[in-house]
């Protein structure tokens, strides 16, 4: 298992469409990911969940893989939420 | 009202350890289950215009009936037959109307008898989203799937 933590910092925060991206990239490894804000931890692939959690620009998250691409898949996260989502702001 | 509605509170929080990717092996994995929104005028439209946004995906695959607040009297059972005949890819349909009771539900009730079809009420974006992602699953499983997201996202601040 891998752990990292991350900071939302897009202008927009994990709003839908950004957790939308965020599923989509974790759905595309297989090893289960979760992702956390204070003691609440949602599946990374489940839009609804990671809508949850609320977190607008300036929330650190907690971020949790497990399985053979773990590594690749918390990193691919961090850069997607260090991209700025591709919104560019 | 028909036998295939599914109450709202039935199994909340069963499919709470469901992979989320909604991917289901056996007979069902790999077919569709096709889904209409039936709504007061354009809710239904509306929302799939949204989660399109959100997923940036098309949904045009999902059949949507509206009822003209003006001339409800025009939309009618036929209407929705054909909406959920054109869904059906072979596993069935899911319906999803807004206000139980109201006469987008009660319409959608008239026509379910003897049809491979389930009714959720309540409709909203939750509800929708989630419903897309598990279209994989059967029609009663994917109608207790949606209710679930649906009343998972209502939730009460108190700031």
């Amino acid at each position: 298992m891998i752990s990292s933590r991350v900071t939302i910092i897009n202008k927009l925060g994990l709003h839908a469409r950004a957790a939308s991206k965020l599923v989509n990239c974790a759905s595309g490894f297989s090893s289960e990911v979760w992702i956390s804000r204070g003691s609440r931890e949602v599946n990374c692939k489940s839009i609804m969940g990671v809508l949850t959690l609320a977190a607008g620009r300036g929330t650190e998250l907690g971020l949790r893989a497990e399985g053979n691409d773990e590594a690749a898949a918390v990193s691919a996260i961090t850069d997607l939420i260090g991209n700025y989502f591709g919104e560019g702001e | 009202m028909s036998s295939g509605m599914h109450e709202a509170n039935s199994s909340a929080g069963e499919a709470a350890t469901d992979p989320a990717s909604g991917q289901v092996t056996g007979q069902f994995a790999d077919q569709l289950t096709g889904l209409v929104l039936v709504t007061h005028g354009q809710i239904g439209r509306s929302l799939l215009d949204v989660a399109e946004f959100i997923l940036d995906q098309s949904l045009s695959e999902v059949g949507f009936v509206s009822f003209r607040q003006s001339a409800m009297e025009h939309t009618g059972a036929e209407e929705i037959r054909q909406a959920i005949a054109r869904a059906d890819q072979g596993q069935g349909v899911l319906v999803l109307t807004d206000v139980g009771g109201a006469s987008p539900c009660n319409q959608v009730a008239s026509v379910l008898q003897g049809a491979r079809v389930d009714l959720v009420t309540g409709l909203n974006l939750a509800m929708l989203l989630r419903a897309w992602n598990y279209r994989r699953q059967p029609p009663a499983k994917l109608a207790t799937l949606a209710t679930e997201g649906a009343i998972r996202d209502i939730r009460e601040y108190h700031p």
